[in-house]
């Protein structure tokens, strides 16, 4: 089997010839090494997106000075900005005010449909890697990312009409961008991502409906469909991501820094696509041969598991480098 | 040989097991056809700089509407702004072209030499070791050097007002020349002191007459070559004129390593024959490899490719890909050309092995 078909028979239930391996193509540089890691079977994974947006009634400044990376935004309605202002976070809402303005912003977006970036990654990658389309996020966790994830429900008691008006524009623009992944090319694609910075009953109120509504819609059409796991703290939401239906979860990180089994993980009616952890890559202690054999004895299924690398520590020293390159040839030496 | 070892061989003028064929990593895309590649010899050449710049009295900012991106550079003598259309797809790598230039009038000379004159520059090493570790024995890296400042002129006007400019406002750009002259003396320690030994240096566009190039060019490369050969740097220039016959004696007298991006017929009007006779036997050519070849198959191909080699009995000669390579696929008809021609290089290639 090619890559891809192994990773093809994984995500639609077949059992492949072994587990695929497959990294994000940002963590494995190019070189003589990668390429002998490709020859031995690991594959690529990447990201593409399928439009592009534009705001055309707000004006985007960007604002780069020596301490300042600001991104501000003029719409008819107020001025907002994000980034970094003298070191610090600057959010978009920090103010009950800014909400008028990002509220303008989301529904004055207007996503233009390209999928020439798409295409061309799927036909340079060929089959030694898997190209995931970018695609929807649950309207929470953007929230979350206008208004800074701790505020979020202090947000909710002191303002819960403005933010109840953010979530449904938020939602709206959803259903625009939806059309467009749905005419796209793409079969394999993201619907965002999942923290467990909330708590279940908001992501129950917030999250469950939304993938309820736009999920099958996706499905109808034939994708599959990635949530990314943020977290390797969910073991209090596993019931949440149960209901959720995904087909795959992705970036999943299994112990010693995950706190939910890979056993657990699996009774999720989804493929797990695993984040290894960092510590069983870098650290000696662990015996990183018998951590895979491990975990992919734990998949009686034998079609439910992608080994991969989704988050990665900064490597910043050439021992550092060695230690990665052996883990990885590790990991493809027992994966076979 | 590996790779690495087949065009190191031919950057210190000697002859290889065979002709090493090394496109530019970013026209070869990661791919299963790109590995196949590789597993048969081919290497990448990967540009990576290991000289940073910063502008600190400078600040910007941009302003997007619909698919063009407009960037106002604020000085504490006046602002100047260019315009970029973007999501063009595959034309360059970022997808964009240049709409407007810093100079669209006389009162941006001040604000643009104020710029150059505020350029400070800094080592970073590791943006050059990095690549070179990682890529081992499948790539060469090539340092950054300089740019002839006649050359950079263009950079503030685009082509059209570049050439009128010159002849309408002379003294005005002799001051942006001459600013140019103080920034490539500042950023020349940093280039002659690089971890680098391959680097490149300068380039010919050909869209300016040889008189101008002997003007202009030529002091630039008498000035700088000997000290980096000095240094043991192996320098590079980027001749991807297709007009070459007509710079091939003055290119013979900027005395450098390597002339790269040399595009043969039936695009470019001087055969590797030629210029090798115009410039000895001790000149690397590394050829860009016109793609429009492709298109006559990949047994054309292969015949081009074995009389390209045969042309060049001294064997100095890096096969490349320097402008289009992959880049030029558009549907599946280019696709399959493309992949056939490359893979016809090859075999060329190996067929001719010395």
């Amino acid at each position: 089997m090619t890559f891809l078909e192994r990773i093809n028979s994984v995500l639609y239930g077949k059992k492949p010839d072994k587990v695929p391996f497959a990294p994000k193509a940002g963590l494995i540089p190019r070189g003589r090494f990668e390429r002998e890691m490709r020859n031995k079977g690991m594959g690529l994974y990447s990201e593409s997106p399928v439009c592009w947006h534009e705001m055309p009634d707000v004006k985007t400044e960007y604002e780069t000075q020596k301490d300042t990376r600001l991104t501000v935004y003029n719409t008819p309605v107020g001025k907002i900005s994000s980034g970094r202002k003298n070191n610090k976070i600057r959010r978009m809402i920090e103010n009950v005010k800014d909400y008028e303005p990002v509220i303008f912003m989301i529904e004055d977006t207007i996503f233009h449909p390209d999928y020439s970036v798409y295409l061309n990654t799927v036909r340079d990658l060929g089959s030694d890697g898997l190209v995931r389309a970018s695609g929807i996020l649950n309207p929470l966790e953007e929230a979350a990312g206008f208004i800074g994830v701790g505020n979020l429900e202090k947000e909710l008691e002191r303002h819960p009409q403005e933010l109840k008006r953010l979530i449904e524009a938020l939602e709206h623009r959803t259903e625009r961008l939806l059309e467009v992944i749905i005419n796209s090319p793409a079969i394999f694609v993201s619907v965002g991502f999942i923290s467990n910075y909330y708590s279940p009953e908001l992501l129950k109120k917030y999250v469950l409906p939304f993938y309820h509504e736009y999920i099958p819609q996706l499905r109808e059409e034939d994708k599959i469909c990635a949530l990314d796991i943020n977290t390797s703290r969910i073991s209090g939401i596993k019931e949440m991501i149960s209901k959720i239906g995904v087909d795959v979860l992705q970036g999943f990180t299994p112990p010693p820094e995950g706190d939910l089994s890979i056993k657990e993980a699996l009774e999720i009616d989804s493929v797990i696509w695993l984040n290894l952890p960092d510590c069983i890559l870098f650290d000696d202690s662990f015996s990183l041969r018998e951590y895979i054999k491990e975990l992919i004895r734990q998949d009686k299924s034998g079609n439910s598991l992608i080994l991969g690398l989704t988050n990665l520590r900064n490597i910043d020293s050439i021992e550092m480098e060695e230690t990665y390159k052996n883990a990885l040839m590790t990991i493809i030496d027992v994966v076979g | 040989m590996t790779f690495l070892e087949r065009v190191k061989t031919v950057l210190n003028r000697q002859k290889p097991d065979k002709v090493p064929f090394a496109p530019y990593d970013n026209l070869i895309p990661r791919g299963d056809f790109e590995r196949e590649m590789r597993n048969r010899g081919m290497g990448l050449c990967a540009r990576r700089s290991s000289v940073g710049s910063r502008t600190p009295d400078v600040w910007s900012e941009s302003f997007r509407s619909g698919d063009i991106i407009e960037t106002i550079y604020h000085t504490p003598v006046g602002d100047v702004s260019t315009k970029r259309r973007t999501h063009l797809g595959r034309l360059s790598d970022s997808g964009s072209v240049q709409l407007e230039w810093m100079i669209k009038d006389i009162k941006d000379y001040e604000t643009v030499i104020f710029m150059i004159d505020n350029a400070q520059f800094y080592s970073n090493d590791e943006g050059y070791n990095k690549p070179l570790r990682q890529w081992e024995t499948d790539g060469i890296v090539r340092g950054s050097g300089l740019t002839a400042p006649y050359d950079s002129t263009e950079g503030y006007f685009g082509l059209f007002k570049w050439g009128t400019e010159q002849y309408d406002h002379p003294d005005h750009f002799s001051r942006l020349l001459d600013a140019l002259e103080r920034r490539a003396e500042r950023m020349f320690p940093y280039v002659a002191d690089s971890p680098a030994d391959f680097i490149a240096f300068g380039g010919l566009s050909g869209s300016y007459s040889p008189k101008q190039y002997e003007k202009y060019i030529l002091p630039f490369y008498r000035k700088y070559i000997p000290i980096l050969r000095e240094k043991g740097k192996i320098c590079a220039m980027h001749a991807h004129a297709s007009n070459l016959w007509g710079f091939r004696n003055l290119l013979a007298a900027a005395d450098i390593d390597v002339i790269e991006a040399f595009t043969p017929p039936p695009i470019g009007d001087l055969s590797i024959a030629e210029a090798r006779k115009a410039w000895g036997n001790d000149t690397v050519i590394w050829v860009n490899f016109p793609e429009t070849v492709f298109l006559s198959g990949p047994e054309a191909t292969k015949e081009y490719t074995i009389d390209l080699i045969k042309s060049d009995p001294p064997g100095l000669l890096v096969i490349g890909m320097t402008e289009l390579g992959l880049y030029g696929v558009a549907d599946e008809y280019t696709e399959n050309a493309f992949k056939e021609g490359i893979k016809a290089i090859m075999d060329a290639i190996d067929e001719c092995a010395f």
